[in-house]
């Protein structure tokens, strides 16, 4: 996996990741649901809490998987 | 008063009518309440990431509104007693209050929304200005990948009708899923 320098948000000036927009919150999964850690992100420490409690709510709607071996 | 952002997920197993009159019973809980909608937000029915009560759908819907501090725990109490109640979870707003606002404006003289989000939200809705309406093919997939290629215009003041019209009210489809792999990774990653 490649390192992305720029935390996402910061550079999309999105404030706070809305927990229904899958399109957004997936790309910080891995394939198998898991969050991917900031230092493979690049995501700011602010940003990075306000995501992983996005994909958190993401999970209790059923707009994302929780961690498992058959997602996607 | 505060600003609260509620999304519950109906069951979709059942005739439009009775999705909205229960929609509208969440509505009408909040106004009773001396709480005041500020936006109601029907994203329709979508796939569910994971199968509740043997459901593999949901129809899903936003309400935003402003309430006193002590309505959240009443209306958590209503969306446990009844049970076509799938899903329910209440936040605190976070988003751009005047966005919301101006949006609903536009969206008022369009009568239903509700009609629209369900059969061709994005023909229909883009309608008025986008070029998409051009497109012979209503295919679902086409509006979805302009919007994964382009996220940056997300935030942009600008391209605030493309985010109304953004295809996230369609139904999920199995197909949407295989898409986003190869934009993800190259893209991101
Ligand atoms: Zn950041």
């Amino acid at each position: 996996m490649k390192r992305r320098k720029f935390c996402y948000f910061c550079e999309n000036r999105i404030v706070t990741p809305d927990y229904k927009d899958e399109r957004i919150l997936r790309r910080f999964v891995n394939e198998r649901g898991k969050i991917i850690p900031r230092r493979i992100s690049g995501n700011c420490a602010a940003h990075q809490r306000k995501l992983t409690n996005a994909i958190k709510r993401a999970r209790i709607m059923a707009i994302m998987a929780f961690e498992s071996e058959s997602f996607r | 008063m505060r600003v609260y952002e509620t999304t519950f997920i109906l069951n979709p197993q059942t005739d439009d009518a009775t999705l909205d009159k229960q929609v509208e019973s969440v509505a009408s809980l909040i106004t009773s309440n001396g709480g005041k909608i500020l936006a109601e937000n029907r994203m329709g029915t979508r796939r569910l990431a994971y199968p509740i009560r043997k459901l593999n759908q949901g129809y899903y819907t936003t309400l935003i509104y402003e309430a006193p501090p002590d309505f959240p725990p009443k209306l958590d109490r209503m969306f446990r007693l009844e049970e076509e109640f799938l899903r329910h979870l209440t936040i605190l707003f976070e988003g751009d209050l005047k966005k919301i606002l101006s949006k609903q404006e536009q969206e008022e003289p369009e009568s239903k929304p509700k009609a629209e989000t369900k059969e061709a939200p994005a023909e229909s809705e883009a309608a008025p200005e986008k070029a998409e309406t051009t497109a012979p093919e209503p295919q679902a997939e086409e509006p979805v990948k302009t919007e994964e290629t382009e996220p940056p215009a997300v935030e942009e003041p600008k391209t605030e009708t493309a985010e109304a019209t953004a295809p996230k009210e369609e139904p999920a489809t199995p197909e949407i899923e295989e898409q986003y792999k190869p934009v993800d990774e190259d893209d991101v990653l």
